[in-house]
């Protein structure tokens, strides 16, 4: 009986070491990281439908969304980590201040252990997007949506922003509108913000990206009047969309 | 107790589960399964549908889904088909303001067209309640002022049918009647919504270049105001809200249709409970027009000649009114012609001449 169980050891444990020996793989040093955009509008946190002070009107903003691309970490020692191609980021949820402070949230798994100094994409789609309509995506992508693309001008819509306006507190916000509806062919910006991100194995971390819709709606050191620049709807614009895309970049980067 | 008896407790336990079940027989598995994939239409200018992974269209299930989309027996008393309220002819829709269910209690709002609906890819129904097509044919069966019925019934009523069990087999290789559920049910269905198919309108020919259709002056006047095109005539901008191939949105929108003070239908905050969707809905597609009378969530407006007068004149002031509508427009008469001169431009009857689109069981 003690001899049976002998031999059946050692087959067992022939068995398991011939079976490591020809595994060769490491296991990979990774980690999983959330990256959280948030929207602010001065010190607050950006809500729809909210009211704030904006030159001598108050404003509520409807909508606030935009395309961002080439999303990329880049390591201590220059190493860049892929995380998306094309991500729609849509503060369509942020109604109240607990869904503004979640931000809009992406989930990244299988990242890399290290450090990290910065992380960079570009605001928009560059020139390998130019000619592409939403026939040339798959009905769920996102560039796909018929709202994110203008067949007038033949380009993609990459930022949404909409506002209303009351101009003399009578609760009547419509007394200026604006519709920046940024695109183009040159409607994108490269951004490369400093981090201090260090992953750890197994870990879970979050990165937080703030803008400020102030810092965007800034030119020449005002807030933009509504009553002059209502909407971004024609060749005239293009501009007014430079500035306003440059904003972006500054932004991020100096958040 | 001796190993042996042993063998004998999964018997016993397999028995004993069966006797509350309905028994498995295995009555399908002598009838062929060979899927093959349904080539689901890409007309000029969309994109490619997406179909979820676990319910790819497939001849068998796209047939399965035409005959149970026709079949009354999805109703409580078998008199109401998900046609009686999509009525092909009508541009799937009914003509009516509001759908009138089985008990012939009008339900709050107008049924939608399904034509191309596969393409649309942010919730469904007015109000966006759910996100995909599955779950939308999961609804009216058990819906009071729809179908009225419940799930089990209308299973059993299937299951024993004399020929569903043998088509369920064919289209999602099941090997028992009684692996029929309400979930298989939606999926065929949803794979014939995905199938209908449809963009041959004057509009899609003369955009795609397909004969040697041309709009009239009036009608490209028309396209230049509804596409905010330079031109010597008003901007309409009904792009903003109604583009891209299908000439709808995934977005939701207050229109200003409803007094702010009188609303009598909250769309979309009636789902996500937030104050800046009260009464928005969604975008339909502006296809068919011509078809799909009376016009909104609530037909309350009966001719397309009545729409252009309302966005041109009479929208209600609402707090989260869309900022695109926030100025009237105030159209000519010989612009609103314009504009009606194109929209009429987008019906296409041609899908009609198609058994596909039509019911299988006249």
């Amino acid at each position: 009986m003690f001899k049976n169980i002998a031999f059946i050891t050692l087959v067992s444990a022939v068995f398991l070491i011939g079976c490591g020996s020809d595994d060769t793989s490491v296991t990979p040093l990774e980690s999983d990281l959330t990256i959280k955009f948030k929207s602010h509008y001065g010190p607050s946190l950006l809500v729809l439908g909210d009211t704030y002070n904006y030159l001598d009107y108050e404003v509520q903003f409807d909508k606030f969304k935009f395309i961002l691309t080439d999303l990329e970490l880049v390591s201590d020692n220059n190493e860049v980590v892929s995380l998306s191609d094309v991500t729609l980021i849509d503060f369509k949820d942020a109604v109240n201040e607990t869904e503004a402070a979640k931000g809009v949230s992406f989930d990244f798994s299988a990242i890399p252990t290290g450090n990290y100094k910065s992380i960079r994409f570009t605001i928009g789609l560059d020139s390998s997007y130019l000619g592409l309509t939403p026939a040339d995506f798959s009905s769920n992508d996102i560039l796909a949506q018929s709202e994110l693309y203008w067949a007038s001008w033949g380009n993609y819509i990459i930022t949404k922003l909409e506002a209303r306006f009351d101009a003399n507190e009578d609760g009547n916000f419509l007394d200026e509108t604006f519709q920046y509806h940024l695109g183009g062919d040159e409607a994108f910006r490269s951004v490369e913000k400093s981090i201090d991100l260090s992953l750890i194995l197994d870990g879970s971390s979050s990165l937080d990206l703030d803008l400020d819709i102030k810092d965007i709606l800034t030119i020449d050191g005002a807030l933009v009047d509504p009553a002059e620049w209502s909407a971004t709807h024609s060749t005239s614009s293009v501009g007014f969309i430079a500035d306003l895309l440059n904003n972006f970049v500054d932004a991020f980067e100096n958040n | 107790m001796k190993i042996k008896h042993l063998f004998l407790l999964p018997l016993v336990f397999v028995f004993a589960c069966g006797t509350d079940d309905e028994v498995f027989s295995g009555d399908l598995v002598d009838i062929s399964y060979n899927p093959q994939a349904y080539t689901i239409p890409q007309p000029f200018g969309y994109p490619q549908m997406a179909q979820p992974s676990d319910n790819k269209a497939t001849v068998d299930g796209v047939h399965l889904g035409h005959l149970l989309f026709f079949d009354e027996i999805l109703s409580v008393d078998s008199s109401l088909a998900c046609a009686g309220c999509h009525i092909p002819e009508l541009g799937f829709t009914d003509g009516l303001a509001v759908s009138t269910g089985v008990p012939g209690i009008e339900g709050p709002r107008s049924s939608m067209s399904l034509l191309n609906i596969g393409f649309v890819s942010n919730g469904l129904f007015w109000d966006g309640r759910v996100n995909n097509l599955e779950a939308q044919a999961l609804m009216p069966v058990e819906d009071p002022i729809e179908m009225a019925a419940s799930w089990p019934d209308i299973i059993e009523r299937i299951q024993n049918h004399d020929e569903y069990p043998a088509l369920f087999r064919k289209a999602f290789g099941i090997e028992d009647r009684t692996e029929i559920d309400k979930f298989l049910v939606a999926k065929a269905i949803a794979q014939y919504e995905r199938s209908l198919v449809t963009a041959n309108s004057k509009y899609d020919q003369v955009l795609s270049g397909s004969s040697s259709e041309e709009f009239t002056d009036e009608e490209f006047e028309g396209y230049l105001m509804f596409f905010d095109e330079p031109s010597a005539v008003a901007d309409a901008e009904c792009f903003h809200c109604h583009g891209g191939a299908n000439l709808a949105s995934n977005e939701f929108f207050n229109n200003g249709l409803q007094d702010p003070e009188y609303i009598t239908d909250e769309g979309v905050f009636l789902v996500t409970g937030n104050s800046t969707d009260m009464g928005k809905f969604r975008a339909a597609t502006l296809r068919n027009l011509e078809l799909t009378a009376p016009y909104m969530h609530d037909g309350r407006i009966t001719s397309l000649e009545g729409v252009v007068d309302f966005y041109s004149d009479s929208i209600h002031i609402a707090g989260n009114l869309d900022v695109n509508l926030s100025e009237p427009i105030n159209l000519s008469d010989t612009e609103k012609g314009f504009l009606l001169d194109f929209l009429r431009t987008l019906t296409d009857t041609t899908y009609l001449s198609n058994p596909h689109f039509l019911d299988p069981f006249e």
